[in-house]
């Protein structure tokens, strides 16, 4: 279904997708960064395939933290944060806006 | 003296790069492995040596196993290099030419039927302790065959392999088989010299020496008392295979009380107050525990391609003896601890400062390690390789069962706990130099391990 033009052209809708795309960049710096970390090529890592099926472990994990935590200036070891807020990179990206937002 | 002529220049040249393509430079860390070996011969007779066993479903050929090992070592001769120092000082490995390649040592046994597990597991003690026969010789194999299956381990020098490069040589000793030899394997031996940046390697010697100064703060850690250096090889292991369940439910536990992918700290804070059992019925009080741990530098998919020599790093951590009874304590301390070194890059620190100590003798680097904790290295070893480097799922026509290690731990400490993956499935195994635990302690430790796992 089309959504009429009036909500498309929305200032609601405008902050959604100015999301979506700060979303993406920063799924797009975090599938770089666990390339590195992994040694493998960006290209065959999907935002959304779990970490641990990625080949992350409590060392890659931990590398991945401190590369998030000196990247977006944000503190995450003290922040209560649990499984679901870090299962793929695809979440790890929005609870980074998050808390960046907050 | 008559000048050489363009040809004779030409000819000299390929001589000497013939001469440099013989050798590897080791990197620091392949330093520190022969300075803990050199130790580890000083205090037992026997060098820092490993054991990987596997347990096959069947009856392998030993005439076969012979016969692919001797191919296999004129395909990579590095197997029988030994250590040298080039004129720039800095050691390397010579590897020498195929007419020179040492034979690898194979033995034979056959168990009777009914014969128990134990007796298996001295075998396999007699193997991994019996020193190598000369500085050429870095692998050994034995086949130890039961009424219906078969153990083949192998035992090698880590100043050759580390844990996961040993999986993959026998990964590769099986893609050859499969390939009748002919396979073109993507092995990369070769290792600059690394004789630049220092200031790079200073400051991360600066570094390390500032971990190790606040580590050594009541230095030194708690240890086990070792007895007067005994010339014989005296290793004693204990074994714990967990099922594929069991091993499902150990990750679950680590998610829920280390936190998400928090498996490795889980593990070492289970051996830690598994240990720590030990240390306290034994009335040995102090305040800290140190342990380092191993970190294997490269991802899975590298291994195949860096089989050979030690791509390791460490962990150094201190853990306050006072609380040790405290899972959930001794859990906070090494995450933070992890974190603060991989924040401040110490892995990395380690790898470029160990390049620093290529310059010393191997007599004095075994004093200088001990050196910041007042003799000692560490309390105990602790490292988890994870799923293993060896992929297929036969070896030479029979199944694997299970694939498990047993590493004489460098001494000091000469006690570890260890962990690995094989097909989903934990292995532990404590390792000790017999005097350390009586047997009722070692199963104390692996009881302790048991019930909280």
């Amino acid at each position: 279904m089309r959504l009429p033009e009036e909500v498309i052209s929305s200032p609601f809708i405008e902050d959604v997708k100015i999301l979506m795309k700060t979303i993406k960049k920063i799924e797009e710096i975090l599938i770089n960064e666990i390339a590195v970390i992994l040694s493998r090529d960006p290209a065959e890592i999907l935002p959304e395939t779990p970490l641990n099926e990625l080949g992350v472990d409590s060392l890659s994990f931990v590398e991945l933290l401190v590369f998030i935590e000196k990247k977006f200036q944000i503190q995450l070891m003290e922040s209560g944060l649990t499984k679901d807020d870090f299962h793929t990179l695809q979440t790890i990206a929005s609870t980074i806006n998050n808390m960046m937002c907050s | 003296m008559r000048k050489l002529n363009k040809i004779e220049k030409v000819l000299s040249l390929l001589e000497l790069s013939k001469k440099f393509r013989n050798r590897r430079y080791l990197t620091g860390m392949d330093w520190i492995v022969h300075g803990l070996d050199q130790m580890t011969k000083q205090a037992t007779g026997a060098g820092n040596m490993s054991q990987i066993v596997l347990e096959l479903a069947g009856h392998l050929d030993e005439n076969r196993l012979k016969n692919s090992l001797e191919q296999l070592i004129h395909k990579y001769p590095v197997v029988s290099g030994h250590a040298a120092r080039a004129f720039n000082l800095a050691p390397y490995w010579k590897i020498p030419s195929k007419k020179k390649i040492v034979r690898i040592p194979f033995n034979f046994y056959i168990i009777n039927a009914g014969a128990k597990k134990s007796e298996i597991t001295r075998l396999l003690e007699q193997s991994v302790n019996t020193p190598f026969n000369s500085e050429k010789e870095h692998l050994a194999f034995y086949l130890i065959k039961t009424e219906k299956k078969s153990f083949l381990s192998m035992t090698f020098d880590h100043r050759l392999l580390d844990g996961r490069g040993a999986e993959a040589f026998l990964g590769l000793l099986q893609d050859e088989w499969n390939s009748n030899f002919n396979l073109v394997a993507d092995i990369s031996i070769a290792e600059p010299s690394h004789l630049s940046h220092w200031l790079q390697k200073f400051k991360a010697g600066q570094n390390v020496n500032r971990l190790l100064l606040r580590i050594a703060e009541n230095a030194p850690p708690l240890v086990l008392p070792l007895a007067p250096a005994l010339k014989y090889p005296d290793f004693k292991f204990s074994l714990i295979s967990f099922s594929k369940d069991e091993s499902d439910e150990i990750i679950k536990k680590a998610n829920k009380k280390a936190g998400y992918l928090m498996l490795m700290p889980f593990l070492l804070a289970v051996s830690v107050l598994s240990m720590h059992r030990i240390f306290s019925a034994r009335g040995i009080t102090g305040a800290d525990y140190v342990v380092s741990i191993g970190i294997d530098m490269r991802s899975p998919e590298m291994v195949e391609k860096q089989i050979f020599f030690n791509n390791l790093s460490f962990f150094m951590l201190k853990i306050s003896a006072y609380k040790s009874d405290d899972l959930t304590f001794i859990l906070n301390s090494i995450k933070s601890q992890i974190y603060d070194q991989v924040r401040s890059g110490m892995l990395k620190d380690f790898i470029e400062a160990a390049m620093l100590l290529r310059i010393t003798p191997l007599a004095l680097l075994s004093r200088l390690i001990s050196l910041p904790l007042k003799g000692s290295i560490s309390s105990f070893g602790f490292s988890y390789l994870g799923e293993t480097a060896f992929k297929s799922n036969k070896f030479m026509g029979q199944e694997v069962i299970n694939l498990t290690h047993m590493p004489r731990v460098p001494v000091p400490p000469g006690i570890g706990i260890f962990f690995q993956k094989f097909r989903g499935k934990f292995n532990a195994v404590l390792s000790y130099k017999q005097e350390l635990l009586s047997d009722d302690e070692a199963n104390l430790i692996l009881l302790t391990l048991k019930s909280v796992l």
